[in-house]
């Protein structure tokens, strides 16, 4: 099978929506040339070829890219299949075809960086995976906060923007190449360089100091994007911290190795602290996924290992499929009440048991409680950090599981405990969403007692 | 007596110019090139390049106020200005001396800053597109290889210069005058310099010399078959949109908005943004005539030996003068013979028409480039 | 010294007056103003690299395009009322120490870095061409893949922001 069949599927899907969105008129367009799409692009990845170098080496195909892919083509389906349920992100009465090419837009973006062979094509990559993923973040017109929110998001994307294309000058002119490899000898201005990078890849992953946008954005955008954002728009961020580790900053790992633990430490314990205090659910998850995003960066501590990629890797996954049970009840419960504040939560357990379990489970696996998948994916992390003797970083750590384990546990508490008086409406369900919410939830559990899942990841890398 | 006046005018204008020697250097190109030899000649190709661009503007601009004023009276039975000067010629010059020495007059209110800076603007992104016009082998005096995409960059200036004026005034008309200006130039831009690629498509090459000089066996609208034609028409319609001119005067359509952005100005001032509009008007044929119609390249029919001969004979600056001359009358044919779009309508024709219609025009210019089926039929 | 030099420097200085009086203006519409004098100072200091297209292009997307854009963005939205507060001492200090920080910053490391010889310069005879066909290259050092995306990029941002900025149904709709 050809490399570039997944994104030329998704390409020529964002073409045929624009054009049935263009002239179908009143009947809009047929969410199935969007999902569809994501969904025969996923089924085609095992069967592409394992190495492949396209179009004069500026797109390539390698297992770490491939299963970024599974993870971006994962989410897209899920935030599309959450997304064409009623009521739509734009409660407009059918799902616009805009929004479906503009989601497939930030998917392929997010395709094409991890498969990116050179600066310039890593970068668009990364624009074309972040601006469309603003637009979206603004696409509730009716909603104020979601103006906020996509306004905050497109100064602070355009600020990381800037550092970054700083960062990319720099290094393009220093060192005279386009070429996704470390220089062949010492760049001058590398520690700038190296800052200027970092930044950029540290907004995507929403790393303290550059979360600012976090909490507003995932609170006023519509929930299926908010999914869109805290899973592979995390994962893309995490690809290009990738590719830049394995390209121009490959040598520099070991001296940023003191500043990635204190970005962890940072992240992990801010994230916390502040998700305490959250009274509204999708804030509340904004910080927890700046939390998770410390947990992320401690598989980096050990110097660049295959073991700490996979655990990051395995990682991820984990955290996306989690993030998507945990905002598929959100978005249940937003359906049904219209609200996402913890407290319509209450009760929860009387009135959707099943998504009241889905909940409990997500949330503790997020909390990385054992046997679930969670437990796992922070252990190997723990374990890549212990083995390059950041022990302090594993103790902050484990103190800062603790702590989200209280916070995860005041929603379990509402849902769980708190089921007297006057309990929130119930909801009708019966959507597509509750199959999605119970085929992650199997997954979480599974994923966590079976080990073949993170041992053929690391076999494949 | 006539046509002897004539024959010795013509011979003059051919002794300025080398027949069938059309890669003389410019102005620009001398300069650089003296100067390493001796500072003072590079200084002197450059003043008379400044000079006669300077020189140009003037006599252009007084010479195109008249023709319009006499071409507007043709139209409308009157007879236009006839007292001052052989059949009124000098009606212009007396009135470029009566704005100078009008009384300056600035709005109270006015942001007085960038009142006083815009009509510098204008005029300065005029000057600069207007020394890259080559008028013949002699008259250039700067021949960009970025020709094309400099002169529609310094266009912008023009822009900003409206937008500027028009805020600075503080007066609801200038305002919304500037703002109609902005929005149609920027708009009709787009067809413009898809149109403008099409040549470039056909020539390699942006800088205007050379396309000039790509020309020598046959204009570029008829060797460009089917999408030159279209690509000439979308730019002369879009060109008279960038001017402001009727049918697309919605920007100082008098009876709504007084006389648009330049409603408080005065004077000088004054008189600067009328030269730049119709100094703008120039450029626009000027270019228009370069790219499609041959720029100074006479007229040759393939086989016609006698004919190509003679047509040589006729200097290149006359041609372009021609050339220029004949567009300009359309621009103000066009002027004085339609009444004014609404602003829907003007929007509609770029936005549905001209838009799509140059974009596919595009992609048929390039097929026939690759098909490599131009250059052939037609005067060559 | 080269002849190029002096221009250099006279640019240089008017950039530098001009972006001062851009971040000090307390006028909207002035400041843009000033902006677009720094941004023409950019495509002078192009062309005195013999960047002529980049100059070219410097003037046409940053005058045409992002100065206009951001007059028209003031005119519409009544925006030199906007700026009509003062900072505050304390916030003067912050951003001049900031920024003079940062200034210090990059001195300190471009003084300290030791440059390496300029890359050589492979001559173009026609460098607009030569930059055409390798945006268009397909193969090896081409760049079809990054042009191709950055269109798809600018379709959907586009219309995206068309969606956006479009009245709903319920609201006010334009004169059509």
């Amino acid at each position: 099978m050809p490399a570039w069949l997944p994104e030329a599927l998704i390409f020529f899907s964002l073409v045929f929506l624009l054009l049935q969105e263009s002239f179908a008129g009143e009947r809009g367009v047929t969410p199935l040339l969007a999902w569809g799409a994501q969904a025969l692009a996923l089924f085609c990845l095992p069967f592409l070829p394992g190495e492949a170098s396209l179009l004069g080496g500026s797109f390539l195909l390698h297992p770490q890219a491939l299963l970024f892919k599974a993870i971006f083509l994962l989410s897209a389906l899920v935030c599309t299949l959450y997304a064409v349920e009623r009521p739509n992100p734009d409660r407009e009465g059918r799902i616009r075809g805009e929004f479906l090419m503009t989601l497939q837009a930030s998917l392929l973006g997010a395709m094409v960086l991890v498969s990116a062979g050179d600066l310039i094509t890593l970068l668009i990559g990364l624009e074309l995976a972040t601006l469309p993923a603003v637009a979206l973040s603004a696409w509730a017109r009716r909603n104020p906060q979601s103006g906020e929110g996509g306004l905050k998001y497109v100064l602070l994307a355009a600020l990381s923007s800037a550092l970054l294309l700083f960062g990319f000058a720099l290094l393009i002119g220093l060192s005279g190449s386009l070429a996704l490899e470390a220089p062949a000898r010492p760049l001058p201005l590398q520690g700038l360089v190296l800052a200027l990078l970092l930044a950029g890849a540290g907004f995507k992953l929403s790393l303290p100091p550059f979360h600012l946008w976090a909490a507003d954005v995932y609170q006023g955008a519509p929930t299926p994007v908010a999914i869109w954002l805290s899973t592979a728009s995390k994962a893309a961020g995490l690809a290009f911290l990738f590719q830049l580790l394995q390209g121009p900053l490959a040598g520099a790992l070991p001296d940023m190795l003191p500043l990635l633990a204190l970005l962890a430490v940072l992240a992990m314990s801010l994230g916390n602290l502040v998700a305490v205090l959250q009274q509204n659910l999708k804030r509340f998850m904004a910080y927890s996924s700046i939390s998770q995003a410390g947990y992320l960066l401690l598989g980096l501590l050990d110097g660049w290992s295959d073991a700490g990629l996979a655990a990051m890797l395995y990682y991820m996954l984990v955290y996306v499929i989690g993030n998507l049970v945990v905002f598929g009840v959100i978005l249940e419960r937003e359906r049904d009440c219209g609200a996402t504040e913890i407290e319509d939560f209450r009760g929860l357990i009387r009135l959707r048991p099943g998504l009241a379990t889905a909940m409990l489970l997500g949330l503790l696996s997020l909390a990385g409680i054992p046997p679930l998948a969670g437990f796992t994916g922070k252990w190997f992390l723990f374990a890549q950090a212990a083995a390059g003797g950041w022990y302090w970083v594993v103790l902050l750590a484990a103190v800062n599981s603790t702590i989200s384990l209280y916070y995860y546990l005041r929603i379990v508490r509402q849902m769980f405990i708190e089921v007297d008086g006057d309990l929130p409406v119930r909801g009708d369900g019966g959507t597509r969403a509750g199959r999605i919410i119970a085929a992650g939830t199997v997954a979480i559990c599974l994923a966590g007692i079976l080990p073949w899942l993170y041992e053929g990841m690391r076999g494949m890398l | 007596m006539k046509a002897a006046w004539i024959t010795t005018a013509l011979l003059a204008l051919h002794s300025l110019s080398a027949a069938r020697d059309w890669t003389q250097p410019t102005l620009a190109e001398r300069a650089a090139e003296a100067a390493g030899r001796s500072p003072w000649e590079s200084a002197f190709w450059i003043g008379l390049g400044l000079a006669g661009t300077l020189a140009a503007m003037t006599l252009l601009g007084l010479s195109l106020v008249y023709a319009e004023r006499k071409i507007a009276a043709r139209f409308q039975c009157r007879l236009g200005p006839t007292r001052v000067g052989w059949r009124g010629t000098l009606q212009t010059l007396a009135d470029t001396f009566k704005l100078i020495s009008k009384a300056d007059l600035v709005p109270r209110d006015a942001d007085r800053l960038l009142f006083f800076t815009a009509p510098w603007l204008v005029v300065s992104g005029m000057l600069l597109a207007l020394v890259n016009i080559p008028a013949s082998p002699l008259l250039f005096v700067v021949d960009l290889n970025i020709g094309l995409l400099f002169i529609s960059a310094v266009g912008a200036l023009s822009v900003l210069g409206i937008l500027l004026g028009g805020w600075a005034s503080n007066n609801k008309w200038s305002l919304l005058g500037s703002m109609r200006a902005g929005a149609q130039i920027i708009s009709y831009e787009l067809s413009l310099t898809l149109s403008l690629l099409v040549i470039v498509l056909f020539t390699g090459s942006l800088s205007l010399g050379e396309i000039v000089q790509s020309q020598q066996e046959g204009w570029w609208l008829w060797r460009g078959h089917l999408p030159a034609m279209v690509a000439f028409l979308v730019f002369v319609i879009a060109s008279t949109a960038e001017l402001n001119r009727t049918p697309f005067d919605l920007a100082e359509g008098e009876s709504e908005l007084t006389a648009g952005f330049h409603t408080e100005y005065s004077g000088l001032r004054f008189a600067l943004f009328y030269l730049a509009e119709f100094l703008n008007m120039f450029i626009a044929a000027g270019l228009a005539a370069t790219l499609f119609l041959g720029g100074w390249m006479p007229l040759h029919i393939a086989g016609l030996q006698t004919f190509n001969r003679v047509m040589d004979f006729i200097p290149p600056l006359v041609w372009f003068g021609l050339k220029t001359g004949g567009l300009i009358f359309v621009f103000m044919w066009l002027r004085w013979t339609f009444p004014r779009l609404r602003i829907d309508q003007l929007l509609k024709l770029e936005w549905r028409f001209l838009l799509p219609l140059s974009m596919v025009n595009l992609l048929v210019a390039a097929l026939v480039l690759l098909l490599g089926v131009y250059g052939k039929g037609g005067p060559a | 010294m080269r002849p190029s030099d002096p221009f250099f420097y006279l640019f240089a200085l008017l950039a530098l007056g001009l972006a001062r009086a851009c971040v000090c203006s307390q006028h909207l519409l002035r400041a843009t103003l000033y902006l677009a004098g720094v941004l023409f100072c950019g495509a002078a200091f192009y062309v005195i690299l013999d960047a002529e297209f980049l100059a070219g292009i410097q003037l046409l997307v940053y005058i045409g395009g992002i100065s206009v854009l951001l007059i028209f963005a003031i005119m519409l939205t009544r925006g030199p009322d906007l700026l009509k507060d003062r900072p505050s001492p304390l916030r003067r200090n912050l951003a001049l120490a900031l920024s003079l920080s940062f200034m210090g910053l990059c001195s300190f490391l471009v003084l300290r870095t030791d440059w390496p010889a300029a890359l050589p310069a492979e001559p173009h005879e026609n460098p607009v061409r030569d930059m055409g066909v390798r945006l268009l290259n397909p193969g090896e050092g081409g760049l079809l893949l990054p042009f191709e995306v950055i269109s798809v990029l600018l379709l959907c941002v586009a219309i995206a922001a068309i969606y956006l900025a479009r009245p709903g149904s319920g609201e006010e709709r334009p004169l059509s």
